[in-house]
């Protein structure tokens, strides 16, 4: 109804502006009106006055000699004046010759205010001069005679005052309102750069905030130091706020933290419109979504079980009456799956109208469901407990007397038998110990327990330090390790298997409480292992020699023909120095031959079989110049693709019986099979960290049944000709001399063996 | 009714006038107002006018104002009240020419200037001598005979009449023309006041001292010509200064041959009274005139005098 008006600054600044500027302008105008009139009129009379004084002292000697013509001109003169409108002489001195009282001459100004002669008789000139503004008239005295000689009158007009009045008036008028006009334009423009502008970019710049409301950027500097303050005001302002919406944030976290955080609800209800704010765990722990519970009291209310409800409301509004500190009732809600959660609501009014009526009342919802549960079960396992203390007594009994059987059983089966059984605990000290173990040491087996291996003197210092106490750290972290070694003993030097196992009591917890010891002494069975693989060496060996023989033997019958052949081109005098070279040539050919093949020998027989780097490429090289001759003379291929030249570690000997062993046995398989284009591969390739040689032939492969058995001992497929130790003996040299792996598959045509041995990196080695 | 009565009484009037005006205005009478008598140039005036005036049947009542502006005024206001049929009119000064007009005006009486001239007011025609175009005559005369004598590069002095006046402004440019024509050195000038034979006197010598090369003196005003010829001789320059003068005496008939004056612009009063009787005579007979006219100046030198001596003798002299 009462419509309030706005007005812009510009308005509110400008009107009065312009209204004062109006006002002095009328003022003013009037003010210059009224003197300039004034200033006008003194300057027509003093013109007037001025003029007819001059024409008082000059017309008289005009006069006096007749000289009509030239006082007329004076008076033309004096109209210069331009106020005076007319000067009318009556010359009574030349009136009495030309007939008459008097001669009436002079100037008047026509209507256009030119100068013309004055007539009498003119009817308009009479009007003018009888209308005039100002008339000041002189009578011309004759100073001989005293005679009056004429009379001047000088007749004004107000005319031209008038005329510059008005036109002065129109001036002020028109400088006043250009005046206005700048000043209004400067003021605006000043306003608006330094009132307007600033203002409208605080505005815009408080305008830019953030989903609080909040001014996102402060107010930049401005020039005026008023605009300054404001902005520095408002700025400081913005601070506030910031800060206070910080703090109230912080607060805010602070209880949402200290409710959600721990997985409470929290709601929020406004008693005016009944409106309730859920939080997103409130929602969550019924099972909600945030956008399937609305903001409203109901939502509550129809969820709780009816039979809750009363109590629930009766709690409510005993709070809301000013009857308790805040209200507090457990019941149950119904979650979205239709099962029910035990809820502890609790809720405090934070605000009261003037009247003390409660208009807003926060509070929490605490799923209390599990305690609920918990508190059922405890009330239950309580009446379980009481029938069960009842029986113990006699079950621990019969317990206790069922373990001790187990244990003594135990302990028999550990002492009956001839392998060595400790546990220890985390702390490494024996907690139990078999009989076979104690005596290998000279002791009882009590007189372990609760020592270290140190202390019982099962171990010495120094074996502890260089080799134990890292594998005791390493099986208390879990892993299991399998270890020979050689041992001092009462029984001398035996060579002992240990096995390391982590103890595990709880297989639940998997907890390491400590570690069990089972070792066996093996010094007999790696004795026979041990001359075993000697006696396989020699056999292969004397194989070794055959091949050799043969070898050598086809040279040595080549000498044996040439010498021949020579002999008989001496007994036919065929000698010359040609066939002479040529046999020398061909005699030394076979001769190095023969001599690298012993290199070769001596090298493979050599007895220093040190552990050192080598090339593999080179040992694989040297094997072949061994045996290779004789394979080709079969008719059968060999073909090596190097793709690796690594070094490895070992004895180059051992390496070289091996690849011999796999590729003579490769060779008879081929010479007994006859396939058609018999071909060796050796190839060389590295994976990972290893380098694999395959031995590969096209020999029909090995049987499905003997694939698993061709590196067991004795076995063979050779029938009475093989002694089936190749194999093994390879298998020994690559897994327990060299640490490596050896294994056998079937390719499409043939056999495929495959040795995997560690990399070992020699920089300085030359092949 | 009234509106008639007043029309029929202009109409009454109007046919009064037309028929007395002939019996009383006295139609072959007409008056000469002349500023002063004594001179001769006015006198030799008079008589022409009067010898036209004979010849075309007027009769001319001479007003001599003595060269005083009450008697002048006076004659005019006689001879409106004789009701003239025109009057000629040779003024004291412009100015009071003026007067007279105007006087003549109000009085419907048609006036003829004869010389001097008007400062304003009507009149029928302006007679007077080409002042400039007998300037210039004379210039020529004068730097004809500086050349013949060996005096070409000898300055010319003026003694002026007062250069206020148009008639002496003219003179002064139409002689100065020639000697720029020729190539004549121009000298000072000095203006009369008095028109005294001490003042011509005393110029002439001044401008002499002055100027080492001055070879020739030019006077506007033809009657105290004896001052410059006294300076001269006075200044020992007798015979290396020449002498022309405007306007001339009766006495030149005789010098202008014996070569003391080298020349004369002689106007011609006899021949301008004549032409203001006949002027106003035209005028009167409703004849076009001309409103202004003016009569040669003749360039006399010893060359032409004695082929014009007729013409002096009648024009200027009136004899």
């Amino acid at each position: 109804m009462n419509k309030k008006f706005y007005y812009s600054i510009y308005f509110v600044i400008l009107a009065p502006i312009f209204a004062i500027v109006s006002i002095m302008t009328l003022i003013q105008a009037s003010n210059f009106h009224s003197q300039a009139k004034e200033n006008f009129i003194y300057e027509l009379k003093k013109d007037s006055h001025i003029s007819l004084t001059q024409l008082e002292n000059n017309v008289a000697h005009f006069i006096k000699s007749y000289e009509i013509h030239e006082y007329e001109k004076l008076v033309k003169n004096a109209m210069d004046h331009e106020n005076i409108s007319a000067i009318v002489v009556k010359d009574y001195y030349s009136g009495k010759i030309l007939g008459n009282d008097v001669y009436m001459t002079g100037s008047i100004r026509d209507v256009d205010w030119n100068i013309v002669d004055f007539d009498k008789n003119n009817k308009t000139y009479q009007e003018m001069i009888k209308n005039a503004f100002y008339i000041e008239t002189k009578d011309i005295i004759d100073s001989n005679s005293g005679n009056k000689l004429a009379t001047i009158s000088i007749y004004s007009s107000d005319k031209l005052i008038n005329e510059r009045l008005d036109s002065s008036v129109v001036n002020i008028v028109f400088n006043s309102v250009a005046t206005l006009f700048l000043l209004v334009i400067i003021l605006f423009i000043v306003m608006y750069f330094v009132i307007l502008k600033p203002i409208s970019q605080m505005v815009s710049n408080i305008n830019d905030k953030d989903k609080d409301g909040i001014p996102l950027h402060k107010l930049q500097k401005y020039k005026t130091i008023e605009t300054n303050i404001l902005a520095t005001t408002i700025n400081n302002m913005i601070d506030a706020i910031k800060l206070s919406r910080e703090k109230l944030k912080e607060s805010e976290f602070r209880w949402t933290f200290a409710t959600e955080g721990k997985g409470d609800g929290l709601w929020d209800w406004n008693m005016e419109t009944n409106e309730v704010y859920f939080s997103p765990m409130w929602k969550k722990m019924l099972g909600f979504e945030e956008n399937e519970i609305e903001n409203n009291f109901s939502e509550w209310e129809k969820r709780v079980k009816p039979e809750h409800l009363e109590k629930a409301f009766k709690d409510l509004q005993a709070h809301l009456d000013g009857k308790t500190q805040y209200y507090e009732n457990e019941h149950q809600i119904l979650c979205k799956d239709g099962s029910y959660k035990w809820i502890l609501d609790r809720g405090v009014v934070v605000s009261r109208d003037d009247n003390g009526k409660p208009i807003r009342m926060i509070g929490t919802h605490s799923d209390i469901t599990k305690r609920k549960e918990i508190e059922n079960k405890v009330s239950e396992q309580t009446k379980e407990l009481e029938m069960l203390n009842k029986n113990l007594g006699k079950r621990v009994e019969d317990e206790l007397s069922e373990r001790i059987k187990s244990v003594r059983l135990f302990k028999d089966i550990i002492d009956s038998t001839d392998i060595f059984i400790s546990l220890h605990d985390k702390e490494y000290r024996y907690v139990v110990a078999n009989k076979k173990l104690a005596q290998i040491h000279n002791k009882q087996p009590e007189e372990l327990i609760g020592k270290t291996p140190v202390e019982a003197g099962t171990i010495s210092q120094e074996r502890f330090e260089s080799i134990s106490k890292s594998i005791f750290e390493r099986v208390l972290k879990g892993e299991s390790i399998n270890y020979k070694d050689w041992l001092e003993s009462l029984m001398g030097r035996r060579y002992i298997e240990f096995n390391f196992l982590p103890f595990i009591p709880d297989r639940e917890s998997k907890n390491i409480e400590g570690f069990i010891v089972i070792s066996r002494d093996i010094t007999e069975q790696h004795r026979l292992e041990q001359e075993n693989f000697q006696n396989q060496k020699k056999g292969a060996m004397g194989d070794l020699i055959g091949i050799i023989a043969h070898q050598l033997k086809q040279p040595l019958n080549s000498l044996r023909l040439n010498k021949e052949v020579l002999i008989q081109d001496f007994e036919m005098e065929e000698v010359t120095q040609k066939s002479l070279d040529t046999y020398s040539e061909k005699v030394d050919k076979q001769i190095n031959f023969m001599a690298e093949s012993i290199d070769e020998l001596r090298n493979f027989f050599s007895p220093n079989k040190q552990v050192k780097p080598f090339f593999i490429k080179r040992s694989i090289e040297r094997a072949m110049a061994i045996i290779e001759p004789n394979i080709n003379s079969k008719g059968i291929e060999t073909i090596r693709e190097y793709k690796s030249d690594s070094t490895i570690n070992g004895i180059e000997s051992e390496l070289q019986q091996v690849i011999i062993n796999i590729v003579t046995n490769a060779k008879e398989v081929l010479v007994e099979k006859r396939p058609k284009n018999p071909f060796i591969k050796i190839t060389t390739y590295e994976e990972e960290k290893k380098i694999i040689i395959e031995i590969e032939d096209n020999g029909g492969g090995i049987t499905e049944e003997n694939l698993p058995k061709i590196f067991d001992s004795y076995f063979t497929t050779k029938g009475e000709k093989g002694t089936g130790i190749g194999l093994n003996l390879s298998k020994m040299i690559i897994e327990d001399s060299m640490g490596g792996k050896i294994s056998a598959r079937n390719s499409e045509t043939g056999a495929i063996f495959k040795i995997e041995l560690n990399k070992e990196n020699h920089p300085g080695l030359v092949s | 009714m009234f509106g008639k009565l007043k029309q029929l009484g202009f109409i009454f009037s109007v046919a009064l006038f037309v028929l007395i005006t002939p019996l009383s205005a006295k139609e072959k009478q007409i008056a000469y107002i002349v500023s002063d008598l004594r001179i001769p140039f006015w006198e030799i005036m008079s008589r022409g006018i009067q010898h036209s005036a004979s010849n075309l049947g007027y009769e001319v009542t001479v007003y001599s104002s003595q060269n005083n502006k009450k008697l002048e005024l006076e004659a005019a206001v006689k001879a409106i009240k004789d009701k003239v049929a025109g009057i000629i009119v040779s003024p004291i000064n412009s100015s009071t020419c003026t007067t007279i007009l105007k006087l003549a005006e109000k009085a419907n009486i048609p006036v003829v200037i004869s010389d001097i001239g008007t400062d304003g007011g009507e009149y029928v025609s302006y007679i007077s001598s080409d002042n400039k175009e007998g300037a210039y005559q004379l210039g020529k005369i004068l730097a004809k005979k500086m050349k013949e004598t060996g005096f070409s590069d000898g300055r010319v002095g003026i003694i002026s009449i007062p250069q206020k006046r148009l008639n002496g402004q003219l003179r002064t440019a139409g002689f100065m023309k020639a000697l720029e024509e020729e190539g004549i050195k121009g000298g000072d000038i000095r203006q009369q006041v008095n028109f005294s034979y001490k003042e011509t006197y005393h110029y002439s010598t001044e401008l002499i001292k002055k100027y080492g090369d001055l070879r020739a003196l030019f006077l506007q005003g033809s009657d105290r010509y004896q001052g410059a010829l006294d300076a001269i001789k006075d200044s020992g320059k007798k015979g290396e200064i020449l002498l022309i003068t405007f306007d001339a005496e009766p006495e030149f008939l005789q010098l202008i041959p014996k070569g003391i004056l080298v020349g004369a612009g002689m106007q011609q009063p006899f021949l301008m009274g004549e032409k203001s009787v006949e002027t106003l005579n035209k005028y009167l007979k409703g004849e076009t005139v001309e409103k202004k006219i003016e009569l040669e100046v003749l360039p006399i030198s010893t060359d032409n005098i004695k082929k014009k001596l007729p013409i002096i003798r009648r024009n200027v002299l009136g004899l």
